[in-house]
Protein backbone atom coordinates (compact mmCIF):
# COMPACT_ATOMS: atom_id res chain seq x y z
CA UNK A 1 0.00 0.00 0.00
CA UNK A 2 1.33 3.40 -0.85
CA UNK A 3 2.40 6.12 1.69
CA UNK A 4 0.32 8.82 2.36
CA UNK A 5 3.37 11.25 2.29
CA UNK A 6 4.38 9.81 -0.96
CA UNK A 7 0.07 10.22 -2.04
CA UNK A 8 0.67 13.88 -1.21
CA UNK A 9 3.49 14.23 -3.31
CA UNK A 10 1.77 12.95 -6.15
CA UNK A 11 -1.18 15.43 -5.42
CA UNK A 12 0.95 18.42 -5.10
CA UNK A 13 2.32 17.35 -8.79
CA UNK A 14 -0.79 16.97 -10.58
CA UNK A 15 -2.15 19.86 -8.96
CA UNK A 16 0.68 21.65 -11.25
CA UNK A 17 -1.04 19.89 -14.16
CA UNK A 18 0.84 16.78 -14.17
CA UNK A 19 -0.97 14.71 -16.15
CA UNK A 20 1.15 11.48 -15.42
CA UNK A 21 1.39 11.87 -11.64
CA UNK A 22 -2.57 12.29 -11.93
CA UNK A 23 -2.17 9.07 -13.94
CA UNK A 24 -0.45 7.45 -10.88
CA UNK A 25 -2.82 8.27 -8.49
CA UNK A 26 -5.90 6.55 -10.87
CA UNK A 27 -3.11 3.44 -10.73
CA UNK A 28 -3.93 3.33 -7.10
CA UNK A 29 -7.24 3.76 -6.54
CA UNK A 30 -9.18 3.39 -9.53
CA UNK A 31 -9.22 -0.23 -8.85
CA UNK A 32 -11.60 0.40 -5.32
CA UNK A 33 -13.37 3.38 -7.05
CA UNK A 34 -14.32 0.95 -9.68
CA UNK A 35 -15.30 -2.12 -7.33
CA UNK A 36 -17.18 0.24 -4.70
CA UNK A 37 -18.62 2.15 -8.13
CA UNK A 38 -19.87 -1.76 -10.20
CA UNK A 39 -20.87 -3.49 -6.40
CA UNK A 40 -23.99 -1.01 -6.64
CA UNK A 41 -24.86 -0.81 -10.33
CA UNK A 42 -24.59 -4.09 -11.41
CA UNK A 43 -23.75 -2.81 -15.52
CA UNK A 44 -20.18 -3.05 -16.18
CA UNK A 45 -20.08 -0.02 -18.39
CA UNK A 46 -21.87 2.51 -16.34
CA UNK A 47 -19.32 1.84 -13.35
CA UNK A 48 -16.64 2.25 -16.39
CA UNK A 49 -18.50 5.48 -17.39
CA UNK A 50 -19.15 6.87 -13.51
CA UNK A 51 -15.40 5.96 -13.00
CA UNK A 52 -14.37 8.17 -15.64
CA UNK A 53 -17.02 10.74 -14.64
CA UNK A 54 -15.27 10.66 -11.06
CA UNK A 55 -11.92 10.79 -12.40
CA UNK A 56 -12.76 13.84 -14.83
CA UNK A 57 -14.36 15.82 -11.44
CA UNK A 58 -11.35 14.75 -9.24
CA UNK A 59 -9.08 16.42 -12.13
CA UNK A 60 -10.66 19.62 -12.35
CA UNK A 61 -11.15 19.86 -8.66
CA UNK A 62 -7.86 19.35 -7.24
CA UNK A 63 -6.84 22.03 -6.29
CA UNK A 64 -9.92 22.30 -3.92
CA UNK A 65 -8.35 19.45 -2.25
CA UNK A 66 -6.52 20.26 1.18
CA UNK A 67 -5.22 17.56 3.20
CA UNK A 68 -6.39 16.92 6.61
CA UNK A 69 -5.07 15.74 9.36
CA UNK A 70 -8.02 13.32 10.15
CA UNK A 71 -8.42 12.31 6.55
CA UNK A 72 -6.86 10.61 3.91
CA UNK A 73 -7.24 11.24 0.09
CA UNK A 74 -9.08 8.42 -0.24
CA UNK A 75 -11.76 9.75 2.03
CA UNK A 76 -11.93 12.76 -0.77
CA UNK A 77 -11.95 10.41 -3.51
CA UNK A 78 -14.97 8.29 -2.51
CA UNK A 79 -16.82 11.34 -1.09
CA UNK A 80 -16.80 12.57 -5.21
CA UNK A 81 -17.60 8.76 -5.99
CA UNK A 82 -20.64 8.64 -3.95
CA UNK A 83 -22.06 12.48 -5.07
CA UNK A 84 -21.56 10.97 -8.27
CA UNK A 85 -23.50 7.64 -7.53
CA UNK A 86 -26.22 9.43 -6.33
CA UNK A 87 -26.29 12.04 -8.99
CA UNK A 88 -26.33 8.94 -11.37
CA UNK A 89 -29.64 7.43 -9.68
CA UNK A 90 -30.96 10.58 -9.65
CA UNK A 91 -31.00 11.00 -13.35
CA UNK A 92 -31.26 6.80 -14.23
CA UNK A 93 -34.93 5.99 -15.42
CA UNK A 94 -37.51 5.04 -13.14
CA UNK A 95 -37.30 1.30 -14.14
CA UNK A 96 -33.94 -0.32 -14.98
CA UNK A 97 -34.66 -3.11 -18.16
CA UNK A 98 -34.09 -6.51 -17.04
CA UNK A 99 -30.97 -6.87 -19.47
CA UNK A 100 -29.34 -3.60 -17.91
CA UNK A 101 -28.73 -5.54 -14.35
CA UNK A 102 -25.76 -8.04 -15.62
CA UNK A 103 -24.32 -10.51 -13.80
CA UNK A 104 -21.54 -9.76 -12.07
CA UNK A 105 -19.75 -13.22 -11.62
CA UNK A 106 -18.51 -12.29 -15.22
CA UNK A 107 -16.45 -9.34 -14.19
CA UNK A 108 -15.05 -10.76 -10.82
CA UNK A 109 -11.53 -11.60 -10.59
CA UNK A 110 -11.91 -14.09 -8.73
CA UNK A 111 -15.14 -16.00 -9.60
CA UNK A 112 -15.30 -18.84 -7.32
CA UNK A 113 -15.50 -16.47 -4.40
CA UNK A 114 -18.00 -14.20 -5.67
CA UNK A 115 -20.07 -17.62 -6.29
CA UNK A 116 -19.27 -18.34 -2.54
CA UNK A 117 -20.91 -15.34 -1.70
CA UNK A 118 -23.81 -14.32 -4.61
CA UNK A 119 -26.36 -14.53 -1.74
CA UNK A 120 -24.65 -11.99 0.02
CA UNK A 121 -24.30 -9.67 -3.05
CA UNK A 122 -27.69 -10.08 -4.09
CA UNK A 123 -29.43 -9.59 -0.70
CA UNK A 124 -27.29 -6.73 -0.40
CA UNK A 125 -28.45 -5.14 -3.82
CA UNK A 126 -31.82 -5.26 -2.79
CA UNK A 127 -31.50 -2.54 -0.37
CA UNK A 128 -31.80 0.85 -0.56
CA UNK A 129 -28.45 3.08 -1.74
CA UNK A 130 -27.83 4.24 1.59
CA UNK A 131 -27.75 1.31 3.43
CA UNK A 132 -25.57 -0.25 0.52
CA UNK A 133 -23.39 2.61 0.81
CA UNK A 134 -22.21 2.31 4.46
CA UNK A 135 -22.11 -1.29 4.24
CA UNK A 136 -19.70 -1.57 1.42
CA UNK A 137 -17.39 2.10 2.62
CA UNK A 138 -17.69 0.44 6.25
CA UNK A 139 -17.22 -3.56 5.97
CA UNK A 140 -15.72 -4.11 2.01
CA UNK A 141 -13.39 -1.08 1.80
CA UNK A 142 -12.61 -1.00 5.55
CA UNK A 143 -13.17 2.62 6.57
CA UNK A 144 -13.34 3.98 9.63
CA UNK A 145 -17.10 5.00 11.09
CA UNK A 146 -15.00 9.23 10.50
CA UNK A 147 -13.75 8.18 6.44
CA UNK A 148 -17.34 6.79 6.40
CA UNK A 149 -19.34 10.14 7.92
CA UNK A 150 -16.82 12.28 6.01
CA UNK A 151 -17.94 10.39 2.57
CA UNK A 152 -21.50 10.10 3.12
CA UNK A 153 -21.65 13.42 4.73
CA UNK A 154 -23.09 12.70 7.82
CA UNK A 155 -21.76 13.07 11.46
CA UNK A 156 -20.74 10.16 13.26
CA UNK A 157 -24.05 9.25 15.21
CA UNK A 158 -25.62 9.16 12.29
CA UNK A 159 -23.49 6.45 10.74
CA UNK A 160 -23.73 4.11 13.61
CA UNK A 161 -27.47 4.62 13.49
CA UNK A 162 -27.41 3.71 9.54
CA UNK A 163 -25.42 0.87 9.84
CA UNK A 164 -27.07 -0.66 12.93
CA UNK A 165 -30.39 -0.19 10.55
CA UNK A 166 -28.26 -2.05 7.48
CA UNK A 167 -27.14 -4.61 8.99
CA UNK A 168 -30.47 -5.55 10.61
CA UNK A 169 -32.22 -5.24 7.24
CA UNK A 170 -30.03 -7.28 5.16
CA UNK A 171 -30.04 -9.90 7.96
CA UNK A 172 -33.76 -9.30 7.80
CA UNK A 173 -33.43 -10.42 3.42
CA UNK A 174 -31.12 -13.40 4.28
CA UNK A 175 -33.24 -14.84 6.86
CA UNK A 176 -36.60 -14.33 4.06
CA UNK A 177 -34.38 -15.77 1.36
CA UNK A 178 -33.93 -19.35 3.73
CA UNK B 1 -29.22 4.81 23.62
CA UNK B 2 -30.27 1.52 22.78
CA UNK B 3 -28.73 1.21 19.91
CA UNK B 4 -25.10 1.48 20.85
CA UNK B 5 -25.56 -1.16 23.77
CA UNK B 6 -26.23 -3.71 21.09
CA UNK B 7 -23.41 -5.77 19.51
CA UNK B 8 -23.19 -5.70 15.74
CA UNK B 9 -24.14 -8.77 14.00
CA UNK B 10 -20.43 -10.05 13.76
CA UNK B 11 -20.83 -13.27 11.96
CA UNK B 12 -22.93 -10.73 8.95
CA UNK B 13 -20.15 -8.17 9.56
CA UNK B 14 -17.30 -11.18 9.45
CA UNK B 15 -19.49 -12.45 5.76
CA UNK B 16 -19.76 -9.22 4.73
CA UNK B 17 -15.39 -8.89 5.30
CA UNK B 18 -14.69 -12.18 3.58
CA UNK B 19 -16.68 -11.29 0.95
CA UNK B 20 -14.76 -8.75 -0.41
CA UNK B 21 -13.30 -8.99 -4.24
CA UNK B 22 -12.16 -6.61 -7.23
CA UNK B 23 -13.87 -7.00 -10.38
CA UNK B 24 -12.06 -7.11 -13.43
CA UNK B 25 -10.57 -3.71 -14.54
CA UNK B 26 -9.07 -2.56 -17.54
CA UNK B 27 -7.49 -0.41 -15.93
CA UNK B 28 -4.39 0.22 -19.14
CA UNK B 29 -7.69 0.93 -21.63
CA UNK B 30 -9.50 3.48 -18.92
CA UNK B 31 -6.68 5.43 -17.59
CA UNK B 32 -6.05 6.19 -21.48
CA UNK B 33 -8.69 7.50 -22.52
CA UNK B 34 -8.71 9.71 -19.10
CA UNK B 35 -5.50 11.00 -20.12
CA UNK B 36 -5.91 11.49 -23.81
CA UNK B 37 -9.34 13.55 -23.20
CA UNK B 38 -6.61 15.56 -20.63
CA UNK B 39 -4.42 16.06 -23.08
CA UNK B 40 -6.70 17.00 -25.52
CA UNK B 41 -7.47 19.89 -23.52
CA UNK B 42 -11.39 18.33 -23.00
CA UNK B 43 -10.91 18.41 -19.74
CA UNK B 44 -10.25 21.65 -17.49
CA UNK B 45 -7.23 21.26 -15.38
CA UNK B 46 -6.92 22.01 -11.75
CA UNK B 47 -8.56 25.12 -11.03
CA UNK B 48 -6.38 28.29 -9.63
CA UNK B 49 -8.01 29.78 -6.06
CA UNK B 50 -8.95 33.17 -6.96
CA UNK B 51 -7.87 36.49 -5.06
CA UNK B 52 -10.45 38.51 -3.38
CA UNK B 53 -10.41 42.40 -3.31
CA UNK B 54 -9.03 42.69 0.22
CA UNK B 55 -6.10 40.28 -0.08
CA UNK B 56 -7.36 37.43 1.36
CA UNK B 57 -7.12 34.30 -0.32
CA UNK B 58 -10.32 32.10 0.11
CA UNK B 59 -10.50 28.37 -0.82
CA UNK B 60 -13.43 26.79 -0.69
CA UNK B 61 -13.93 23.06 0.12
CA UNK B 62 -15.44 20.53 -2.40
CA UNK B 63 -19.07 20.34 -1.86
CA UNK B 64 -19.38 23.52 -0.17
CA UNK B 65 -19.04 25.91 -3.99
CA UNK B 66 -22.45 27.07 -3.13
CA UNK B 67 -21.54 29.26 0.03
CA UNK B 68 -20.83 32.95 -1.21
CA UNK B 69 -19.37 35.05 1.83
CA UNK B 70 -21.29 38.60 1.50
CA UNK B 71 -18.95 41.24 2.66
CA UNK B 72 -21.86 44.66 3.60
CA UNK B 73 -20.98 48.33 3.23
CA UNK B 74 -20.13 48.56 6.72
CA UNK B 75 -18.04 45.44 6.44
CA UNK B 76 -16.01 46.64 3.82
CA UNK B 77 -15.16 50.17 5.07
CA UNK B 78 -14.54 48.71 8.77
CA UNK B 79 -12.08 46.32 6.86
CA UNK B 80 -8.84 49.54 7.08
CA UNK B 81 -10.04 50.15 10.59
CA UNK B 82 -7.38 50.19 13.09
CA UNK B 83 -7.39 49.17 16.66
CA UNK B 84 -8.75 52.31 18.60
CA UNK B 85 -10.75 53.42 15.79
CA UNK B 86 -14.64 53.36 16.20
CA UNK B 87 -15.19 50.61 13.44
CA UNK B 88 -12.43 48.44 14.64
CA UNK B 89 -14.83 45.97 16.15
CA UNK B 90 -16.81 45.31 13.68
CA UNK B 91 -13.14 44.22 11.56
CA UNK B 92 -12.95 42.00 14.65
CA UNK B 93 -16.13 40.49 14.04
CA UNK B 94 -15.74 40.30 9.93
CA UNK B 95 -12.40 38.38 10.97
CA UNK B 96 -13.91 36.13 13.40
CA UNK B 97 -16.78 35.32 10.55
CA UNK B 98 -14.14 34.56 7.80
CA UNK B 99 -12.09 32.43 10.38
CA UNK B 100 -15.59 30.68 11.29
CA UNK B 101 -16.34 29.28 7.54
CA UNK B 102 -15.49 25.84 6.75
CA UNK B 103 -12.37 26.67 5.10
CA UNK B 104 -8.84 24.32 5.89
CA UNK B 105 -6.36 24.27 8.34
CA UNK B 106 -3.97 25.59 5.91
CA UNK B 107 -6.21 28.48 4.53
CA UNK B 108 -7.07 29.38 7.98
CA UNK B 109 -3.25 29.84 8.70
CA UNK B 110 -2.86 32.09 6.00
CA UNK B 111 -5.79 34.03 7.05
CA UNK B 112 -4.49 34.49 10.49
CA UNK B 113 -0.67 35.57 9.64
CA UNK B 114 -2.56 37.88 7.38
CA UNK B 115 -4.46 39.72 10.64
CA UNK B 116 -1.21 39.23 12.19
CA UNK B 117 0.64 41.19 9.90
CA UNK B 118 -2.15 43.66 9.52
CA UNK B 119 -2.12 44.28 13.65
CA UNK B 120 1.75 44.20 13.34
CA UNK B 121 2.04 47.23 10.88
CA UNK B 122 -0.56 49.16 13.05
CA UNK B 123 1.56 48.66 15.89
CA UNK B 124 4.85 50.15 13.20
CA UNK B 125 3.03 52.92 12.50
CA UNK B 126 2.24 53.62 16.61
CA UNK B 127 5.47 52.53 17.59
CA UNK B 128 7.19 54.80 14.91
CA UNK B 129 9.92 57.59 16.30
CA UNK B 130 7.61 60.21 15.94
CA UNK B 131 4.41 58.40 17.36
CA UNK B 132 6.11 57.14 20.42
CA UNK B 133 6.80 60.64 21.73
CA UNK B 134 3.64 62.03 21.20
CA UNK B 135 1.32 61.93 24.78
CA UNK B 136 -2.51 62.36 25.05
CA UNK B 137 -4.88 60.32 26.48
CA UNK B 138 -6.46 59.42 23.39
CA UNK B 139 -2.79 58.32 21.97
CA UNK B 140 -2.07 56.55 24.49
CA UNK B 141 -4.83 54.78 24.42
CA UNK B 142 -4.83 53.96 20.95
CA UNK B 143 -1.08 52.50 21.34
CA UNK B 144 -2.06 50.71 24.47
CA UNK B 145 -4.83 48.77 22.41
CA UNK B 146 -3.10 48.37 18.96
CA UNK B 147 -0.07 46.54 21.80
CA UNK B 148 -2.94 44.37 23.41
CA UNK B 149 -4.04 43.72 19.83
CA UNK B 150 -1.27 42.68 18.44
CA UNK B 151 -0.18 40.63 21.35
CA UNK B 152 -4.32 38.96 21.01
CA UNK B 153 -3.29 38.29 17.53
CA UNK B 154 -0.11 36.92 17.65
CA UNK B 155 -1.18 34.28 20.55
CA UNK B 156 -4.46 33.00 18.38
CA UNK B 157 -2.08 32.25 15.49
CA UNK B 158 0.46 30.38 17.22
CA UNK B 159 -2.07 28.71 18.92
CA UNK B 160 -4.03 27.53 16.43
CA UNK B 161 -0.97 26.82 13.66
CA UNK B 162 0.94 24.90 16.43
CA UNK B 163 -2.43 22.98 16.99
CA UNK B 164 -2.70 21.77 13.57
CA UNK B 165 0.71 21.59 13.43
CA UNK B 166 1.03 18.42 15.89
CA UNK B 167 -1.99 17.02 14.01
CA UNK B 168 0.14 16.49 10.95
CA UNK B 169 2.76 15.54 12.46
CA UNK B 170 1.06 12.45 14.67
CA UNK B 171 -0.58 11.56 11.04
CA UNK B 172 2.93 11.32 9.24
CA UNK B 173 2.10 14.23 6.99
CA UNK B 174 5.24 15.89 7.17
CA UNK B 175 4.86 17.60 4.43
CA UNK B 176 2.09 19.49 5.63
CA UNK B 177 3.63 19.73 9.29
CA UNK B 178 6.55 21.39 7.94
CA UNK B 179 4.66 24.20 5.81
CA UNK B 180 2.92 24.37 8.98
CA UNK B 181 6.57 24.75 10.90
CA UNK B 182 7.27 27.77 7.78
CA UNK B 183 4.55 29.97 8.89
CA UNK B 184 5.39 29.72 12.99
CA UNK B 185 8.82 30.66 12.13
CA UNK B 186 7.82 33.88 9.78
CA UNK B 187 5.07 34.67 12.85
CA UNK B 188 8.15 34.07 15.63
CA UNK B 189 10.61 36.40 13.06
CA UNK B 190 8.21 38.95 13.01
CA UNK B 191 7.22 39.47 17.52
CA UNK B 192 10.86 38.83 17.31
CA UNK B 193 11.38 42.62 15.79
CA UNK B 194 8.14 44.08 17.48
CA UNK B 195 9.23 43.12 21.35
CA UNK B 196 12.34 45.54 21.51
CA UNK B 197 10.07 48.48 20.14
CA UNK B 198 7.51 47.69 22.85
CA UNK B 199 10.00 47.20 25.61
CA UNK B 200 11.32 50.18 24.38
CA UNK B 201 7.76 52.07 24.70
CA UNK B 202 7.20 50.55 28.59
CA UNK B 203 10.45 52.11 29.48
CA UNK B 204 9.63 55.54 28.34
CA UNK B 205 6.29 55.88 29.78
CA UNK B 206 5.83 57.82 32.45
CA UNK B 207 2.56 56.22 33.65
CA UNK B 208 2.74 53.67 36.20
CA UNK B 209 -0.23 52.39 34.98
CA UNK B 210 0.50 52.56 31.36
CA UNK B 211 3.76 50.80 31.80
CA UNK B 212 2.49 47.85 33.95
CA UNK B 213 -0.27 47.31 31.00
CA UNK B 214 2.90 47.55 28.21
CA UNK B 215 5.02 45.22 30.20
CA UNK B 216 1.87 42.66 30.76
CA UNK B 217 1.21 42.41 27.12
CA UNK B 218 4.80 42.30 26.42
CA UNK B 219 5.19 39.31 28.76
CA UNK B 220 2.25 37.08 26.66
CA UNK B 221 3.86 38.64 23.72
CA UNK B 222 7.39 36.93 24.26
CA UNK B 223 5.56 33.81 25.14
CA UNK B 224 3.69 33.68 22.02
CA UNK B 225 6.78 33.92 20.28
CA UNK B 226 8.50 31.29 22.75
CA UNK B 227 6.02 28.97 21.85
CA UNK B 228 6.11 29.14 18.37
CA UNK B 229 9.72 28.41 18.78
CA UNK B 230 9.59 25.79 20.72
CA UNK B 231 7.22 24.10 18.43
CA UNK B 232 9.32 24.48 15.61
CA UNK B 233 12.64 22.84 17.49
CA UNK B 234 10.53 20.26 18.76
CA UNK B 235 9.20 19.12 15.17
CA UNK B 236 13.01 19.48 13.71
Amino acid sequence: MTEESEIQKLISKAQQQDAAAFGQLYDIYSQQLFNFLLGKLAHKQTAEDLLQTVFVKVWSNLNKYQPQANAKFSTWLFQVANFTLIDHWRTRKPTVEINEVENLVQFAQNPKLYEEYKYLWAAMSQLPLSYQTVLTLRFKQDLSIDETAKIMNKNKIGIRVLQHRAIAALRKKLADKL
Amino acid sequence: MKFFDSQPDDKLVYLLKQSRLDFKLDQKTTKARLLCAIAQGDIDGPIQPVQTRHGLIFKFEVGLAGIVVVVSATFATAATSLPGDKLFAVNKLREKIILSLPLSAQTKAQIQTQIVEARFKALDVETSEKSATATSPTTNHRRLETIKESEESLNQAVNAISANQQDFEKTGNQQQAQKFNQTLSHLAQMASTREQTIQTLANQSSDTVERAEITSHLDHFRSARQKAEIQINISQ
